[in-house]
């Protein structure tokens, strides 16, 4: 599987907890779940390019 | 894969945990290095406040360099956050098991207080994780929203919607964070013998005339916006090697290409640094150097956390909020009536382009010309404020005087201000505001009362009209909307009654914010 597409799993399962939100407690794994979405969409200094 | 990981608990300088009681805080600053350094006074603070605390200070890897080996914190933690990311996006199961051991090990810590200054959403979804008798700054709650609970928190993240409304540097906002305002810190940096060496062995092995006075330009910085024009320098540095100095350009090994074509420009007695020295190297050569001269950069913040005079100048950011933090520092500021606009596209760039070299070399050699197209400013650091002093007349200020210290004293109400007509105005839309909130807070009492949902479109209604104000308003509404949606989002009406108390405590904050004074006068 492609990495991009990988990453888009992981993003449709992130999608889904936060359509839980406001109606159920969410997990110690969830919020984990959540973490690793949001740091596999970030950039690295470098990557910026001192453009951003 | 995972084996081959590297440590990721880096302790600096353990202590032997004998005292239970001992207070340990863990202060989260990931990125980036200017930020790191001008959080190091907050450390400083800390451990002066309460000598047997452990500070931790949570960093990703390749931004340590701002806070190593400073001597108030006790242990550094790197989060390779680079290397996480790159398990997540081939593997991502295996990802999350490695960020998951990552915060296991954290949570085993049991910090009594956690300091989140960092505005990254993923920090927020760790900090949910961590173990915390006391949590300050931005983090997610499992309800499935994010929340700033503790006062100074909420005026940082109000800044951004209303800055002319701002009259603190963030470093001065940090130490409020933490509760350690009063302590008189500036900015940190422990260098190595051996970064102090190689630096020195770098000027001896360049310099002809090793006894040449030498001044460093600061070529790049993180935005190209933010970057003084290579013409600029090459005419500033043309004129200072005339006077006799010996110009070292320095700046990340991206900007090669740029201080190579500023040291050409320049001609001898010049120097390239980039590429050929770390970071903290460029650090330990500003010890051997009379001068900085930088836009807004991490090297401003080192060159100021070391007590080196800094000429800095700013164009789309803004110097009070992120000056060289410490007294002395010329500060040049170009003009343009958008600033600080923050704008990472501007293609004008008329900011910067406005501060011309002539001016840079007369204020280098300490005289400063009126009418030269932009401000300038001397820093000052008394009674733990930093303040930006006009170093000339017709200097325009980066916020509104008399509206800055009135949003300081929602949460500072002793301060005083000046009863001028700015305060009477911002004081009648205070009376204006609070009617409205009142009114936002009794709709939702009624509809607790006859459950009526009318009553909470008309709260929308007023919510939405208060969204359109202008001036100080802005502020006040940004601090609210933050309280507001820092409420857990479940059960619907402990969040209705949770949100009446903040309607309610916030009118009485502003009320009292510009009623004190009046009282005073009146008297």
């Amino acid at each position: 599987m492609r990495t991009d597409l990988k990453v888009e799993k992981l993003r449709s399962l992130a999608e889904k907890i936060k359509k839980k939100t406001g109606y159920e407690l969410l997990t110690e794994y969830e919020i984990l779940l959540l973490a690793s979405e949001e740091i596999a969409h970030t950039y690295t200094y470098k990557e910026k390019k001192y453009t951003e | 894969m995972l084996q081959k990981r590297s440590r990721i608990l880096i302790p600096i300088k353990r202590k032997s945990i004998q005292n239970n009681k001992m207070h340990k805080y863990l202060i989260i600053l990931p990125n980036n290095l200017g930020d790191v350094i001008t959080s190091t006074p907050v450390l400083e603070g800390l451990k002066k406040k309460d000598q047997t605390s452990e500070i931790t200070f949570l960093v990703e890897n390749g931004f340590e360099a701002g806070i190593e080996r400073n001597p108030y914190c006790d242990r550094l933690i790197r989060f390779d956050r680079e290397k996480t990311r790159e398990y997540i996006r081939s593997e991502w199961q295996n990802g999350i098991k490695y960020l998951g051991e990552f915060i296991k090990k954290l949570k085993q810590e049991s910090f009594d207080t956690i300091i989140n200054l960092s505005q990254n959403t993923y920090i927020s979804y760790i900090v949910a994780l961590l173990k915390g008798i006391e949590k300050k700054g931005m983090q997610f709650l499992p309800e499935g929203n994010f929340a700033v609970n503790d006062e100074w928190s909420l005026y940082l993240y109000a800044v951004p919607y209303a800055r002319q409304y701002n009259c603190l540097h963030v470093t001065d906002v940090y130490k409020r964070i933490a509760g350690v305002q009063s302590c008189a810190a500036e900015g940190k940096i422990t260098l190595r013998k051996d970064e102090i060496k190689k630096a020195k062995k770098f000027i001896e092995e360049i310099t002809v005339n090793s006894t040449s006075r030498k001044v460093v330009f600061q070529c790049g910085a993180a935005w190209k916006v933010k970057q003084w024009p290579p013409e600029y320098f090459v005419i500033l540095g043309r004129k200072l090697v005339r006077d006799g100095y010996f110009i070292l350009i320095t700046g990340a090994p991206q900007e090669f290409e740029s201080a190579t074509k500023i040291q050409e420009g320049i001609g001898e007695n010049s120097a390239v640094t980039t590429g050929k020295l770390s970071f903290r190297e460029t650090i330990a050569l500003l010890l051997f150097t009379d001068c900085c001269i930088t836009a807004d950069t991490a090297l401003m913040h080192a060159a100021s956390a070391l007590n080196r005079k800094v000429i800095a100048l700013f164009g789309p950011t803004s110097p009070i909020e992120t000056g060289p933090y410490g007294s002395g520092h010329t500060v040049l500021a170009g003009k343009c009536p958008d600033r600080p606009c923050f704008n990472k596209n501007c293609s004008s760039n008329r900011c910067l382009k406005g501060i011309f070299p002539e001016t840079v070399y007369s204020c280098f050699h300490n005289r400063f010309p009126d009418n030269s197209g932009c401000d300038i400013f001397k820093t000052e650091l008394s009674d733990g404020i930093y303040k930006l002093i006009p170093a000339v007349s017709k200097t325009e200020q980066y916020y509104n005087e008399t509206g800055s210290v009135v949003a300081r004293k929602l949460l500072e109400p002793w301060i005083t201000v000046s009863f001028d007509d700015t305060f009477k105005q911002i004081r009648s839309k205070a009376k204006i505001y609070t009617k409205e909130i009142r009114k936002m807070e009794k709709e939702l009492v009624e509809y607790i009362s006859d459950n009526d949902i009318s009553h909470i479109h008309q709260y929308e209604k007023i919510h939405r009209e208060l969204s359109l104000s202008d001036g100080i308003t802005v502020f006040w509404n940004a601090i609210l909307n933050l309280k507001l949606n820092s409420i857990p989002v479940l059960k619907p009406l402990t969040g209705i009654k949770e949100s009446i108390n903040i309607l309610e405590k916030t009118a009485k904050q502003i009320t009292q914010s510009v009623e004190n004074e009046m009282q005073a006068v009146s008297r």
